[in-house]
C-alpha cells in the first residue's frame, strides 16, 4: 500500500512443475506433426488431381478413320475446318505423324512402321477455357461430312482420377482423424494424471468455494495450452519437411512424395493448430468434469 | 460481507449423528445453534469430535443421520453450485494450514477472492494490508514452504478471513504460536466478531477463553454440553 503500483505478478494456480508438461507437449507435438503431414498431403494431392483434372477437361482428342489414300489430306482438311467452326474458343491442330508414332511406341516397340500401315490421324483439341464438349454433336457433324471419327475427351481418365484422389482424400482423411483421437486419448489421460498430480491444490480451491466450473477452466486451459504449442510445433516441423521434399525433389530426381505448397495450405494448418487445440481443450473439459462430478458423489 | 438481515441462526444442528464408514458413533444426538454475530469456543478432549463437528460445518463431511441447517438452508437440499456458494461465506482455518506450495503467501491469501472472480487491481490492496495486520507484511512473496510454523497459520487464517466470511471455522488456532501472536489473532477473530462475523473456534486451550466473552461448548461421549452461554439447546 505505500507503493500501490507494486502488484505481485499473477500466478497459476495449478502447479506447473507437478506434472510432466514438457514430455506431454513433445508427445503431442510428435502426434501433430504426423497429423499435419498427413493433411499436408491431402491438399497436395487435391491439387494435383485438381490441375491434372483441369487439363484432361481441357482438351480432347479426334481419331480420324481414313481408308482411302488418295482423299486422306483432303478429309483432314474439312475434318479440321468443321472442329474448328464448332469449336471457335479452340485451338484445333493436327498431331504431326512422327509424334503420333512415338505414341504408339510404347505398344508396338521400336520397329518401323510401314508406311502404308492404316493409321488413324490424331487431332488434338485444346480449349482456351474450361468448357464442356458435346461429343456426339461433334462426331455428327464431322460424319454428315463423310467422316468417320471418334472423339474422345479422357473422361475416362478423368473420372478415374477423381476415384483415386477420392480415396486418397478418404485415407488422408482417415489417418488425420485417427490422429486426433490420439490426442485426446493422451489429453484425457494427461488431465486424468494432473487431477490426480493436484489434489491438494483442488482440495484447497474446493475448500474456498471454488465452483467445478472453475477448477474444470483450469484444467481446460492447461490443455488448451499443452495442444497449442503440441500442434504448433507439429506444424512447423511438416512445414519445414515438405519444404525439404520439395527442394530435394528440384534438385534431384529421388523418389520422394510429391509435395507442394501453396499459400492456402498456411491456412489450413492454422485451421489444423485452432481445430487440435481445441480437441485438446475439450477432452480436459470432459474428463475433469467427469472426474470433479464423480468425486463429489463418493463424498 | 455482512449478513442477510433475515438470517437469524448460522449454524443449526438437530439431532446429528456421524460416523465413519462402518465405524462407531462420533457422535450420536447433537443439538447445536449459533446465533448471528455469536462467538463460540468448543472445547473436549482430544478424539473427542471437535475437528469432526467442524467439518460438518464447513460442508467437508455429511451426517449420517439428522439435519443440518447453514444460513437457514438444509444441506441435504443443496446442490453443488449452492454448496460451493455457501463454503465461500464459510472461513476456515485447519491445523495442516493447507497453503498452497507453489503459489506465494499473497496469493494463497489471495485465493477466495481470485476463486470468486474478483480483480486483482481490486483486492491487491486489502491482502496487502491483511497481512500487514498478521505481520506478514514482510513476507508477502515468500513461499509457504520457507515459512516457520506460526507465519504458515497467520497465512492461513489471513486466507480464512479475507474475503470477510459470514461464518469463521478455526481449528486449534493458537496451536502452533507463541502466546503474544495468539493473542493478536484472537483480537483478529474478535474485531470480525464485532463486525458481524460468526465465530466458532475448536480448541483445548482455556487460558484463550479467558479473554473473551464468548459461549463455551464441550464435546463429550458423543453429545454436546454447555459449560457457559446460552447457545445450547435441548
Ligand atoms: N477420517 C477419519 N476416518 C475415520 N475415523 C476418523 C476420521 N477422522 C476422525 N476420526 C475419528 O473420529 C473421532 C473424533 O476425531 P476428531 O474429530 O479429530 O477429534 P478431535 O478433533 O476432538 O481431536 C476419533 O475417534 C477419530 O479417530
Ligand atoms: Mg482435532
Amino acid at each position: 500500500m505505500d507503493n500501490p503500483s507494486h502488484i505481485p505478478p499473477i500466478q497459476p494456480l495449478l502447479n506447473p512443475r507437478q506434472d510432466n508438461t514438457r514430455a506431454l507437449v513433445l508427445v503431442l507435438g510428435v502426434i501433430a506433426f504426423l497429423a499435419a503431414l498427413s493433411l499436408l498431403f491431402m491438399l497436395s494431392a487435391e491439387r494435383l488431381k485438381r490441375s491434372w483434372q483441369s487439363q484432361l477437361t481441357q482438351s480432347a482428342t479426334v481419331q480420324l478413320m481414313i481408308e482411302t489414300d488418295a482423299a486422306r489430306e483432303s478429309k483432314i482438311e474439312s475434318a479440321l475446318s468443321i472442329l474448328r467452326t464448332k469449336l471457335p474458343e479452340a485451338q484445333i491442330i493436327q498431331i504431326e505423324k512422327q509424334d503420333s508414332d512415338a505414341l504408339l511406341k510404347p505398344w508396338l516397340g521400336n520397329v518401323e512402321l510401314p508406311d502404308d500401315l492404316p493409321l488413324p490421324v490424331l487431332i488434338s483439341i485444346d480449349l482456351y477455357k474450361d468448357y464442356s464438349l458435346d461429343i456426339q454433336a461433334l462426331e455428327d457433324a464431322l460424319r454428315a461430312d463423310g467422316i468417320i471419327a471418334q472423339l474422345d475427351d479422357h473422361s475416362r481418365w478423368s473420372n478415374q482420377l477423381s476415384r483415386t484422389g477420392q480415396s486418397v482424400k478418404a485415407i488422408a482423411m482417415a489417418v488425420l482423424l485417427l490422429i486426433l483421437f490420439a490426442a485426446i486419448a493422451i489429453t484425457t489421460f494427461a488431465t486424468h494424471a494432473s487431477l490426480a498430480a493436484q489434489r491438494d491444490i483442488i482440495r484447497v480451491l474446493v475448500q474456498v468455494g471454488a465452483q467445478d466450473s472453475f477448477i474444470a477452466r483450469l484444467f481446460v486451459s492447461q490443455a488448451a495450452q499443452r495442444g497449442f504449442y503440441g500442434a504448433l510445433i507439429g506444424a512447423l516441423c511438416a512445414l519445414l519437411v515438405a519444404i525439404f521434399f520439395i527442394l530435394r525433389r528440384r534438385t534431384e530426381d529421388v523418389l520422394l512424395p510429391d509435395l507442394s505448397l501453396a499459400w492456402i495450405d498456411g491456412f489450413w494448418l492454422l485451421v489444423f493448430v485452432a481445430g487440435f487445440t481445441l480437441f485438446c481443450a475439450l477432452a480436459a473439459y470432459i474428463t475433469a468434469t467427469r472426474i470433479l462430478r464423480t468425486e463429489r458423489r463418493r463424498r | 460481507m455482512s449478513n442477510s438481515p433475515h438470517i437469524n441462526d448460522v449454524v443449526q444442528f438437530h439431532r446429528v449423528a456421524l460416523r465413519y464408514d462402518r465405524g462407531p458413533e462420533v457422535f450420536s444426538d447433537v443439538n447445536l445453534r449459533l446465533g448471528r454475530g455469536s462467538f463460540t469456543f468448543l472445547t473436549g478432549r482430544s478424539g473427542a469430535g471437535k475437528s469432526s463437528l467442524l467439518k460438518l460445518c464447513y460442508l467437508t463431511l455429511k451426517p449420517s443421520r439428522g439435519l443440518i441447517n447453514l444460513f437457514d438452508h438444509d444441506i441435504s437440499l443443496m446442490n453443488r453450485q449452492e454448496q460451493q456458494s455457501t463454503k465461500h461465506r464459510i472461513g476456515v482455518v485447519l491445523q495442516d494450514f493447507r497453503l498452497i506450495d507453489h503459489l506465494s503467501v499473497f496469493e494463497n491469501v489471495a485465493l477466495p477472492l481470485r476463486v470468486a472472480g474478483q480483480m486483482r487491481a481490486a483486492y491487491s490492496q486489502d491482502v496487502t494490508e491483511l497481512l500487514q495486520w498478521v505481520g506478514l507484511g514482510h513476507r508477502m512473496e515468500a513461499m509457504p514452504q520457507t515459512l516457520s510454523g506460526g507465519e504458515q497459520q497467520r497465512a492461513a487464517i489471513a486466507r480464512a478471513v479475507i474475503a470477510k466470511p459470514d461464518l469463521l471455522i478455526a481449528d486449534e488456532p493458537t496451536g502452533n504460536v507463541d502466546p503474544i501472536i495468539g493473542r493478536r489473532l484472537l483480537r483478529l477473530f474478535s474485531e470480525m466478531n464485532r463486525m458481524g462475523t460468526t465465530v466458532l473456534i475448536a480448541t483445548h486451550d482455556t487460558s484463550l477463553m479467558r479473554d473473551i466473552q464468548a459461549d463455551i461448548l464441550r464435546i463429550e461421549d458423543g453429545t454436546l454440553h454447555r459449560v457457559q452461554g446460552e447457545v445450547f439447546d435441548g
